[in-house]
């Protein structure tokens, strides 16, 4: 690797990463279901003549406007912005990898954006036939753009052919490509009504807004039954050690409590089944007094919802960043024997020449190598803290656990299933195992 | 003069099937169909201090979790073995993390909730007339909780909560009079033991259960008695009133699930850790405190002096502590006019920002 490290201290930069990533994913997803919401429900209020129902959804597509392309688009941004200053090995290998493929996506947004911008300028002024078909245009844009996002994306879990042959293609249409697509579509849709209760939540006119509620409650009903068989389709198609890190904290582990992915994975279940619940209850059951406190908590659950999807999504991809392509320690998978012969750090100029290293040698070599090997996942006192993982480790103890996780055999590292091979030649890990002492407490004294 | 319908679902009485069958069998028992002509009849007021309306019904919640955990706990506590019998529940029993997780964040967020629910109801001034009687059995069930809370804060037995505990009794047995004896009954003796674990773990299971139950069920009939206060100041026509049962339940019952969700997320990402197995022989670990809901008043008698003139400083703290509490839960029978209205509010944003400020320093003081 020879670019710089970036340590984000108590948090972990693959929180930054997450925290713009989560938003973001949240509103682009309500862009591509709302994208067919719109013209869906201008059609219905045209064909039930319904113009009340046509003078809030104007409304609702301002706010559409605003949010999606004004707020969404730059945390869009501010992702290439995190993953180049987190990742750069993987933001450049998925730059050359999937060139065409990135291309195509700017084309799509950029048709996605004029869309949006003409179906909603042009309201009232166009035939109502016209301004439909503009929302359909916007809608396929917009879902193009999720054709090839969740391409991209999901040949980071399961790469397909990419690693062997180098060939894009083989890398895009991969295992979970299908499944992954129909599943963001369906949560789009879903996504889209549940943003519709909120901005319908108030309306004056109850009639009006138990129509609304109730047209988008039912709208969300398809979205709701491909969700479960597209989740375990997904699941069926992912490698061997992805589930097994997925479903094996069931089994418990040795504090008792099931595995933080296990843990994540039922409140991914528990929050989806209970959005379901809510709108029932709510907008379908109840849609005269379904109020905005009671939307804003069902969009925090559909948020919560998609933050826990999106965190299981990264988290069983580990050891990778790319599958069987990169590990997410930045290491390429094809270059870990060479490192282990030459050295890791002839490989990462920028973390050897870090300002405030210091000038002690092995010192700087092993904060060198935690630099580049271990801040990736891990913090010194904060998220996933080295202080708390190592405690009660003395030096020795850890230079013989570097040895374990140096390991390129499953057999002899299970470590392997979660965590990438640490790389480097004696020496390094020898330094590494100094420097990781010094972050380890010491036991207070009485 | 028209006939009210026999039943509240309308042809009850005539439907075939299981469901109408059912009602008509509960009817002839018990009176089902006038249970569910009140609430048909129940209006709850709509405005826009409505939202505070669902705090009570939060609070009920939590503690109902409270009781289906405590319920699962049961099976397995052992007070003659605390601190391993929790670790067995946390590490053997298959979700038993989860339970005694939930179980411990929901009597936190029962304590959250009821402190909103009472402050709700002061500054509506929801205790005014008639509805004195709501206001003590509410201040009771928040006195039985405290009880609740301390009792099973000490139940694990490890470090933390052998140590919070001792500290408790200690301040209980400086009270003079009956303080002593008071400590010494609970302690089973003049150290904690493993009696002290039966005993606050009988009070904790049983005996404060028992209490609260009959007072909660008062406090539930009265407000459905008096139903719910609409503050003076709403002008008349800016209140709609909607149908208890469904309308306002179904939002309740979304207001629930919403809260089980909270809950659930808590207890799973940040499960309740158990630390080790206290040794009395130890010195106590530093930063020792108790929950946060007794923080305000442990920073305050921190912040007492030894002494006041002849009197221990602590006990100085205790009686203002004592003094303004009672003086909260009499409010009722202060407020009887407008005058005496507007200083009771001043004096409840005052107790408010008092207990949030000592709360706090308590906390930065650890």
């Amino acid at each position: 690797m020879s670019y710089p490290v970036w340590e984000v201290p108590w948090m972990g930069s693959g929180w930054i990463i997450g925290l713009i990533a989560t938003v973001h994913v949240f509103i682009a997803q309500f862009a591509v279901g709302g994208g067919l919401y719109l013209p869906m429900l201008e059609r219905h209020s045209r064909l039930t003549n319904d113009p009340g129902m046509r003078v809030w959804l104007k409304t609702h597509a301002k706010f559409f406007l605003v949010l999606t392309a004004a707020v969404s688009a730059p945390l869009g941004v501010g992702i290439w912005f995190a993953i180049s200053l987190v990742h750069p090995v993987a933001t450049a290998t998925l730059i050359r990898t999937y060139v065409l493929f990135w291309a195509m996506e700017w084309v799509f947004f950029l048709v996605e954006v004029v869309a949006l911008v003409f179906y909603y300028y042009s309201w009232d002024k166009v035939s109502t036939k016209t301004h439909e078909k503009i929302g359909w245009i916007y809608f396929a844009s917009s879902w193009g753009s999720l054709f090839v996002i969740n391409g991209i994306l999901s040949s980071m879990l399961t790469s397909g052919s990419l690693p062997d042959t180098g060939d894009p293609w083989g890398g895009f249409f991969n295992a979970t490509f299908w499944p992954t697509l129909i599943l963001r579509t369906a949560i789009s849709f879903a996504l889209a009504a549940i943003w519709s209760f909120w901005t319908a939540a108030p309306l004056d006119d109850e009639e009006l807004q138990a129509r609304i509620m109730r047209w988008s409650a039912r709208w969300m009903l398809p979205a709701f039954l491909l969700m479960a068989p597209c989740g375990y389709w997904a699941f069926t198609a992912l490698p061997q050690n992805a589930k097994e890190i997925l479903v094996g904290g069931m089994a418990g582990t040795a504090s008792g409590t099931n595995s933080i992915l296990t843990r994540v994975g039922m409140i991914l279940v528990m929050t989806t089944v209970t959005v379901s619940a809510v709108v029932y209850i709510g907008p379908y059951k109840n849609p005269k007094r379904f109020e905005r406190g009671l939307a804003t908590g069902l969009l925090g659950l559909a948020f919560l919802a998609s933050m826990s999807t999106e965190w299981v999504r990264e988290v069983v991809r580990k050891p990778y960043v790319i599958q069987g392509v990169l590990y997410s320690s930045g290491v390429r998978v094809d270059d870990v024997d060479r490192q282990n012969r030459e050295g890791h750090l002839a490989s990462t100029t920028w973390a050897l020449t870090w300002r405030d290293l210091g000038e002690n040698t092995p010192h700087r070599t092993g904060a060198a190598m935690f630099r580049s090997q271990c801040l990736p996942c891990h913090t010194r006192d904060g998220y996933r803290a080295m202080s708390k993982l190592l405690a009660g480790r003395d030096r020795a103890a850890i230079r013989a656990f570097l040895d374990v996780i140096s390991e390129t055999d499953r057999s002899k590292n299970t470590y392997l299933r979660f965590m990438p091979p640490l790389v480097g030649t004696a020496d390094e890990k020898d330094a590494l195992a100094a420097y990781l002492t010094t972050l380890v407490p010491r036991e207070p004294e009485h | 003069m028209s006939e009210e319908p026999r039943y509240s679902l309308p042809g009850v009485e005539t439907q075939k099937g299981f469901v109408p069958a059912v009602v008509r069998y509960l009817d002839s028992r018990i009176g089902l169909a006038g249970f569910l002509s009140v609430l048909r009849k129940k209006e709850v007021p709509v405005h826009k201090h409505a939202v505070w309306y669902y705090v009570g019904g939060i609070t009920l919640f939590f503690f109902v979790m409270q009781l289906l955990t405590g319920f699962l706990l049961l099976v397995y506590y052992q007070p003659t073995a605390p601190h391993e019998s929790v670790q067995a529940i946390v590490s053997q029993v298959e979700f038993g993390w989860l339970v005694r997780s939930v179980h411990s964040w929901s009597a936190n967020l029962m304590v959250v909730s009821a402190f909103v629910h009472m402050f709700s109801v002061f500054f509506m001034r929801a205790y005014h007339g008639k509805r004195d009687l709501l206001w003590y059995s509410g201040i009771l069930l928040l006195m039985l909780a405290f009880g609740l809370g301390f009792t099973g804060y000490a139940l694990p037995g490890d470090e933390v909560a052998y140590f919070a505990t001792k500290v408790g009794l200690d301040v209980a047995a400086s009270t003079p009079g009956v303080g002593s004896t008071i400590a010494n009954l609970l302690r089973g003796g003049e150290d904690i033991t493993t009696t002290t674990f039966q005993r606050l773990f009988a009070l904790h299971a049983a005996v404060l259960p028992v209490l609260f139950m009959p007072i909660l069920f008062l406090h539930l009939w009265l407000v459905q008695r008096h139903g719910n206060h609409v503050p003076e100041d709403l002008k008349p026509e800016s209140i709609k009133q909607v149908p208890f049962f469904p309308t306002f339940f179904l939002n309740e019952l979304i207001v629930w699930l919403l809260c089980l969700n909270l809950l659930t997320v808590l207890a799973a990402i940040f499960p309740w850790e158990l630390g080790a197995a206290a040794d009395p022989l130890k010195p106590a670990p530093l930063g020792i405190h108790p929950e946060w809901y007794y923080m305000a008043q442990f920073q305050l008698l921190k912040l007492m002096p030894s002494e006041i003139g002849p009197v221990p400083g602590e006990l100085v703290g205790m009686g203002l502590f004592t003094a303004a509490a009672g003086a909260w839960a009499l409010v009722p029978l202060f407020d009887r006019t407008a005058k005496r209205a507007r200083r009771v509010l001043y004096g409840g944003f005052a107790a408010l920002t008092g207990l949030i400020v000592l709360t706090i320093w308590g906390y930065l003081a650890i």
